[in-house]
């Protein structure tokens, strides 16, 4: 890379790894909050 | 009185029908799988141009390979603001639950983008300005999108009602649209040690052709995964939002969730 491994590599490591983390974020299973038992009755 | 014809009418009520949760939930499960293929060919795609056919900057010499992922992150993070303040004013406008909740899908990944728009900016400040960080008008301007999309999704946490949630978020994202055109013109306006745009809708690109192959394909490869992302990311809002009606029961009771 010229000299520019670090900056080249830094930018497209941390792209990679902010997408990735949030598909792994995404993956998870929601917490569900608990049914409302007021709407629960309509 | 309407003057719409019968056949544009139709055309009207297939829209709306994906209005609704209810209908969206299962289309949007059927596109972000085709969204999210078409981004992995396209990154790949993208970054075999980007490092392997795109020839070495006179100029910049390999530091500049870093604008194929700044640019179109850049570009990502004013457009999904955009795409996210147009679905708050409608939900604010006519009170349609779908549409607080795209907003709401929308923005984490608008965090996201600018997040790395920031930093490789500040990774491609370094080698040619000898900057990680300067406080210029381009730079400032997309700090402050940042924090209008942390904010944006701190109100909409800290407020129980998810409806007024919407509410207080559709005004915040709407006033923070005037900081896009201040990002995209920031160059032009002031004196900025950001450089100008390279490709621009009024005149030829200023670089090669296979430098802009390079970053429109990598730009389209950001589009489907953010389009995947965000589908994905609104049928879980939608589940936890309409725990409570039937549709949601109905498919619990099936085993599908």
């Amino acid at each position: 890379m010229g000299g520019y491994g670090l900056y080249v590599w830094g930018s497209y490591a941390m792209s990679a790894l902010l997408l990735v983390a949030e598909l792994v974020v995404l993956s998870q299973k929601p917490h569900q909050p608990p049914m409302d038992p007021l709407e629960d009755e309509s | 009185m309407s003057s719409a014809t019968p056949n544009q009418a139709l055309i009207g009520s297939r829209w709306f029908k994906y209005a609704s949760p209810a209908t969206f939930y299962p289309l949007a499960g059927t596109l972000a799988p085709w969204f999210a293929v078409l981004s992995l060919l396209l990154f790949g795609l993208g970054l075999y141009i980007s490092f392997f056919v795109a020839p070495t900057d006179a100029q910049q010499g390999e530091a500049y390979r870093i604008i194929f992922i700044h640019v179109p992150a850049a570009w990502m993070s004013m457009v999904i603001y955009l795409a996210m303040a147009f679905w708050a004013g409608l939900g604010l406008a006519f009170h349609t639950r779908l549409s607080g909740m795209m907003a709401s899908a929308l923005a984490p990944s608008g965090a996201l983008f600018t997040v790395i728009a920031l930093w490789t900016g500040a990774f491609w400040g370094k080698p040619t300005w000898g900057a990680w960080w300067v406080w210029d008008a381009r730079l400032t301007s997309e700090l402050l999108l940042l924090f209008l999309y942390l904010g944006f999704m701190a109100l909409q946490a800290a407020i129980e009602d998810p409806r007024r949630a919407d509410r207080a978020g559709a005004l915040l994202a709407l006033v923070g649209v005037v900081n896009i055109p201040i990002i995209y013109f920031s160059v032009q306006w002031w004196n900025t040690l950001h450089q100008g745009a390279s490709v621009s809708f009024t005149r030829a690109p200023s670089m090669a052709m296979t430098m802009l192959e390079g970053m429109m394909v990598m730009s389209l490869a950001c589009w489907a995964y953010v389009f995947a992302v965000v589908l994905w990311r609104v049928r879980k809002i939608i589940l936890i939002r309409e725990r409570n009606s039937d549709w949601v029961r109905q498919l619990q009771q099936k085993g599908v969730l």
